[in-house]
């Protein structure tokens, strides 16, 4: 099984759009299409489609923006539809992430930020190297990544 | 009422995606999400907020369909939002949308489709002049006013 990102086009946003958490997680994420809505007035943030093979899985959301008044590299959203939760890929699409963010020039660090109580994105961001900050950014703890220490 | 149309910038896109209908209605259209995610990835489709004063209380979204020798407008949405319905707010938000797209030249109607059995929309489209096609696009029917 091969996880890539690709680029949402016309040809695929609709299919973004439907893909869905389940019930109890999604007071935890936006949905798609309300976050591929904000990227078309935030141009600065990037919306990704993430395959398993051939099969659009999950959606991730990064890109430029301020924090705390602070202009940093962050993580907005990132979603693995229902059907597919539990097979790892959400990391293996995070790990791909990480290593683009890693590239831009002058980018030293990744930042994001979980809603409280969700414990699997918790254990997942620890998982890839992300440490508390003690911040808070609209309500939601921020994780930070030194991207010089992956 | 004194309605006008808006651009949806990044100042005012969230109270759209707020503007929902009555539940109920989801299934007749599009979330506001949804058309302005569309309107990215489609950018012949333009969408719009309706504001009464300071007010966004519909929407609407449209593209243009150039067949070559005459080019058309297709409403492809409007919706108006739960709270504001019943006040005669969709009506005046498509007599806007008309006159504003009647001031550009060159085109030489307007089509706006609706599904079999929405009397509502059949008898708003009526009364602003849309007359039926007698044709049915992906299932709906076809009402066209000239301009």
């Amino acid at each position: 099984m091969s996880i890539t990102l690709r680029e949402i086009t016309r040809d695929n946003f609709e299919e973004c759009c439907d893909l869905r958490v389940a019930d109890d997680q999604q007071e935890f994420v936006a949905s798609n299409a309300f976050s591929l809505a904000q990227s078309r007035y935030f141009p600065e943030l990037t919306p990704l489609a993430i395959y398993a093979d051939k099969m659009m899985i999950g959606f991730l959301l990064y890109g430029r923006d301020v924090w705390n008044g602070e202009s940093v590299w962050a993580l907005i959203e990132m979603m693995v539809d229902q059907r597919f939760q539990g097979k790892d890929y959400g990391r293996a699409a995070m790990e791909q992430l990480i290593e683009r963010v890693k590239a831009i020039s002058g980018c030293h660090a990744f930042y994001t930020s979980i809603v409280p109580g969700n414990t699997v994105a918790e254990k997942l961001y620890t998982k890839l190297g992300f440490k508390p900050t003690g911040q808070i950014w609209e309500g939601e703890p921020v994780l930070r990544l030194d991207l010089s220490q992956v | 009422m004194n309605i006008e149309l808006r651009e949806i910038t990044r100042d005012n896109w969230r109270d759209c995606v707020r503007l929902k209908v009555a539940p109920g209605q989801e299934q007749f259209v599009a979330s506001n999400a949804v058309s302005l995610a569309q309107s990215k990835y489609e950018p012949e489709s333009v969408p719009l907020a309706a504001y009464d004063g300071d007010t966004m209380v519909a929407f609407v979204m449209y593209h243009p369909e150039d067949y070559g020798v005459s080019k058309l407008w297709y409403i492809e949405r409007l919706m108006v939002g739960q709270q504001f319905q019943g006040k005669g707010y969709g009506r005046a938000a498509m007599e806007a949308l008309i006159a504003h797209l009647r001031a550009v030249p060159g085109y030489s109607a307007i089509l706006i489709s609706f599904v079999p059995g929405n009397e509502a929309a059949q008898s708003l489209y009526a009364g602003l002049g849309f007359v039926d096609t007698g044709e049915i696009e992906d299932g709906e029917r076809v009402y066209r006013l000239a301009l």
